[in-house]
């Protein structure tokens, strides 16, 4: 019992902090932050096995989060609104050729990732060639360029 | 196109795969019960005609602290409590509480001699934190009475 318990806790824990520390900390991964993530994993560990060395104790855990995780999937589809607490919404942050600065600021995002995604993707070289830049819920900067503007790379 | 799809076998797959999500979910269950060893299933009591009872973890888990609670009511200052040697070091015996006045060991058991009030009921825990898995046999003995048998599973 006290596996699944302490499974289904560091979840939940886990899922809050990364669902409120913001979509850019999952999409735009830098060294630090992977070794954040490292470190993160460490400490998660001990608060998980928690004096449990078993061979059952280490497999409840693999079930139990594996089996959230497959619950929640299951549970997104059947609630769009869950959905949306959990994995956030697609957010416009160019329209036009203009950048829509308070939601850039608010999503902890500038001109900068929004051009350099342009160039890394579609070969763009100013904003008034971007028609809409889209921060998916993945934390990924898409780029939708106007017609006849940049090339699209065969492979994204 | 180009391409190895296999209807027949994918529908199969996600036969095999719903099925295994019912089995993750009864493991869960069945562990949140307790019958993967800590849980409310997993407990057990025994009480002898002499009027010691034993609380034990009859499933629990390798390298699990796992606690034996004796209760009995004492007839003199000094009551002996009697294990079997076998178990104790089996099961991984760690540590007695309270601290017993004196610990023999004799003929396969483990003798304790504890400070008792006679009359007041008294507690006695047997801390135990096993190394090895499977089916461990014990008994308790008070003041040389009859053995109280009890058996645990501990898994791997």
């Amino acid at each position: 019992m006290d596996a699944v318990l302490r499974a289904v806790a560091i979840y939940t824990i886990l899922m809050v902090i990364f669902r409120i520390s913001g979509k850019r900390s999952l999409g735009q991964i830098t060294t630090f932050d992977f070794v954040l993530l490292l470190i993160i994993a460490e400490a998660v560990q001990q608060g998980l096995s928690w004096q449990d060395y078993s061979l059952t104790g280490a497999f409840l855990l693999i079930v139990t989060l594996v089996g959230i995780d497959i619950g929640l999937s299951l549970l997104k589809r059947r609630a769009p609104s869950f959905e949306k607490w959990f994995e956030g919404v697609p957010l416009i942050i160019v329209e036009n050729g203009r950048a829509i600065e308070e939601r850039m600021k608010k999503a902890r995002v500038d001109e900068d990732d929004v051009l350099a995604a342009a160039r890394e993707l579609r070969g763009l070289e100013r904003m008034d060639q971007i028609r809409y830049a889209v921060l998916e819920r993945s934390g990924h900067i898409t780029i939708i360029p106007y017609p006849g503007a940049g090339t699209a790379r065969a492979a994204g | 196109m180009q391409i190895q799809d296999d209807m027949t076998f994918q529908r199969r797959s996600w036969a095999v795969q719903r099925a295994g999500w019912m089995v993750m979910a009864a493991t869960v269950a069945a562990a949140l019960a307790g019958l993967l060893g800590s849980g409310p299933l997993a407990g057990a009591r025994a009480l002898s005609a002499d009027g010691i009872e034993a609380s034990y973890s009859r499933l629990t888990r390798r390298s699990l602290p796992s606690t034996l609670e004796l209760r009995f009511t004492p007839r003199s200052t000094l009551s002996t409590v009697a294990l079997s040697a076998v178990w104790a070091r089996r099961a991984g015996l760690e540590r007695i509480v309270p601290e017993p006045e004196s610990a023999v060991s004799s003929g396969g058991e483990l003798l304790l001699t504890l400070r008792t009030v006679p009359g007041s009921p008294a507690l006695v825990l047997v801390e135990t934190r096993g190394e090895s898995a499977g089916l461990l046999d014990g008994w308790v003995r008070l003041d040389g009475g009859d053995p109280l048998p009890f058996r645990q599973l501990v898994l791997p």
